[in-house]
């Protein structure tokens, strides 16, 4: 079951508090960057991770994706034939 | 200034490719302090590598270090999207293509309009990163987008 809290309340300038308990829950510090994303009606709030593109080798494994095919291949499925002549 | 990432740079690394997953890694990692993004049709292109999910994808991408502006809300800062004169430069240089694609005797290959899409917008930016430099180089006048490919160190800016 999602865990809630009393209600917060948004300001004139848009800001609002996020609970201490929020904080603690995702490891949330002074000046952490954070994404918004607005589905279903909904906000959510998602820490953005510092960004390594050497790291991110290892997000398919991390999550549970295929990978399987090598990736000239898989370009070549998405663009259908599109890719004739491509090293 | 901000480099356009292509979608085959994207796969490499979330493939882990056998071939140039270190190398399109290593590429980013180095230009990471300039800027990275991505145009709509990349974020377009990626969907199927990422079950259709979308918050899944956009988690890759902050893990990568590359801004897109693909959903409502969903990006602060830096983002390519399409303008206007892009229709402009797009419309000619696809004409120019196929007309120099018909005359060349079967020399010239069909390039996919995804390319066309994303070389349009890298056009103002710093560049595009990619291993297909041909197909970008085939689309634009020489010199008029600068390519950065992860497997040639020496186009590294």
């Amino acid at each position: 079951m999602p865990a809630t809290s009393p209600t917060s309340v948004i300001s004139a300038r848009g800001q609002t508090q996020v609970p201490q308990w929020v904080r603690e829950e995702l490891h949330l510090s002074p000046g952490q960057q954070v994404r918004w994303v607005v589905r279903d009606g909904e906000a959510r709030l998602r820490p953005v991770p510092q960004a390594d593109p050497l790291a991110a080798l290892a997000f398919a494994e991390q999550h549970g994706l295929e990978s399987t095919m090598s990736s000239d291949d898989y370009l070549a499925d998405l663009r259908g034939g599109e890719t004739e002549g491509a090293p | 200034m901000t480099w356009i990432v292509d979608t085959c740079v994207l796969l490499d690394v979330r493939l882990n490719d056998a071939r140039f997953g270190r190398a399109s890694a290593t590429c980013l990692a180095h230009l990471l302090p300039q800027g990275l993004a991505i145009t709509s049709t990349t974020f377009i292109e990626l969907a199927p590598a990422f079950r259709g999910d979308s918050a899944l994808l956009e988690a890759f991408l902050d893990q990568v270090g590359v801004a897109h502006q693909a959903l409502p809300g969903s990006v602060q800062g830096l983002t390519p999207a399409w303008e206007a004169d892009d229709t402009a430069h797009a419309f000619g240089a696809w004409h120019r293509h196929v007309q120099a694609r018909r005359s060349s005797g079967g020399t010239i290959p069909r390039r996919p309009l995804a390319d066309l899409f994303i070389a349009t917008v890298a056009r103002r930016f710093a560049g595009v990163v990619t291993r297909n430099a041909a197909h970008v180089q085939g689309l634009f006048p020489e010199g008029a987008i600068r390519v950065v490919d992860p497997t040639q160190p020496d186009t590294w800016p």
